[in-house]
């Protein structure tokens, strides 16, 4: 097998297994869908380039999702010089608009608004809630981001606290 | 939502995704179209100086004033000098090496920390190096347009030499500004870094 087929292998099915995660992540990065689409492409590249280099000291996942937030991070950084756009950390994002009862019941609502929370997150508190949210264990997630475990599960405690707030509390509000 | 976070995770990992359908020859072809991308950016830069260059070297060889030999010496050093710091920022296949085998807090901190950086030196590697040259020939030009006749006028009945003074003065402005602002951007990617490193 030369270089390039194993580079190429290695992104087939990379981008099969994590093909739908690097969606997701995307929504969580950008709001605008024709930017986004360019962000997943961006990230589908750079998960191509990277695996010429691959040396298998970490493994397929934490590579892929470095990649991904690492090339995401990068688009965030250059919009915000763009359009000057400020994010909030976990402890400071407060419950968006308050939502009925009804609303929060609804799925496809529901999935908007935690869309909504995620893209004005800071970066770092939205690798973690992305990753949070793709079932990642807390060790896991230390691998890819290289946060300390300590930190990692004083991140998930608020990021809980947080969904709660958003979710739980906008029901009994409304 | 009676487990909320159990509920949130399934709800995120169940939501429709479109398939992001890229063949490797798509992908192959987008790759090819950013180092094209990048190589054109590059072109234009060495297309403008490959004209500043021949003429600043005309003009060091033709320039009868020894102050102005000096003044298009310089310039022509510290154009040299810009091109090569640009030639040497732009290396996209180390970023996409870097961004597999960094951890993204780190990549994080590193891609602020370079914008940092490049906005706080923007004086050094841009500025500066074109900027004794710049003096001298701004010095030769003054001395040519005093040389004038004194009822010479050019714009808005000022003399030649009161004309280039106003023209300088706008010009140190907008250098002014320009690190000014740099400074201002640059600090508050400081404030960011250091709010990351107390983590």
């Amino acid at each position: 097998m030369t270089a390039t087929t194993g580079q190429d292998q290695r992104y087939i099915e990379a981008a099969a297994e994590f093909g739908p995660a690097l969606e997701r992540l995307a929504r969580g990065y950008e709001a605008h869908p024709e930017r986004r689409r360019d962000l997943v492409q961006d990230i589908h590249v750079a998960l191509w380039r990277s695996f010429r280099s691959f040396d298998a000291r970490c493994s397929v996942r934490t590579w892929v999702y470095r990649v991904a937030h690492n090339t995401a991070t990068t688009h965030i950084l250059k919009e915000r010089r763009r359009h000057d756009r400020h994010w909030t950390s976990l402890d400071d994002a407060l419950p968006s608009e308050t939502a009925s009862a009804e609303e929060t019941t609804h799925h496809h609502q529901a999935l908007d608004r935690l869309t909504r929370l995620i893209q004005h997150l800071k970066p770092q508190d939205r690798q973690i809630i992305l990753l949070y949210l793709e079932g990642l264990d807390a060790a896991g997630m230390a691998e890819i981001t290289g946060l300390t475990a300590a930190h990692i599960a004083t991140k998930i405690h608020r990021i809980k606290a947080l969904l709660r707030r958003q979710f739980t509390e906008g029901d009994h509000h409304g | 939502m009676d487990n909320p976070e159990n509920d949130l995770k399934t709800l995120w990992q169940d939501q429709p995704t479109e398939p992001t359908a890229m063949s490797l020859e798509k992908i192959q072809q987008r790759a090819h179209q950013l180092q094209v991308r990048i190589h054109r950016e590059k072109l234009i830069v060495y297309g403008i100086s490959a004209v500043a260059i021949p003429l600043y070297l005309f003009a060091v060889i033709i320039s009868p004033d020894r102050l102005a030999t000096a003044g298009y010496l310089l310039t022509l050093l510290g154009i040299l000098f810009v091109l090569y710091v640009n030639h040497r920022h732009v290396q996209p296949n180390r970023q996409a090496v870097a961004r597999a085998s960094t951890a993204c807090a780190d990549f994080h901190r590193r891609a602020l920390a370079q914008r940092r950086d490049l906005l706080r030196n923007v004086w050094l590697w841009a500025v500066a190096p074109v900027m004794p040259g710049a003096i001298l020939m701004f010095i030769h030009m003054h001395r040519l347009m005093a040389s004038l006749p004194p009822y010479t006028s050019v714009m808005f009945g000022l003399h030649p030499s009161g004309f280039a003074a106003v023209m300088d003065t706008i010009g140190l402005l907008a250098l002014f500004k320009i690190v000014i602002s740099s400074h201002w951007r640059a600090y508050r990617l400081n404030r960011e870094l250091k709010a990351l490193d107390g983590i």
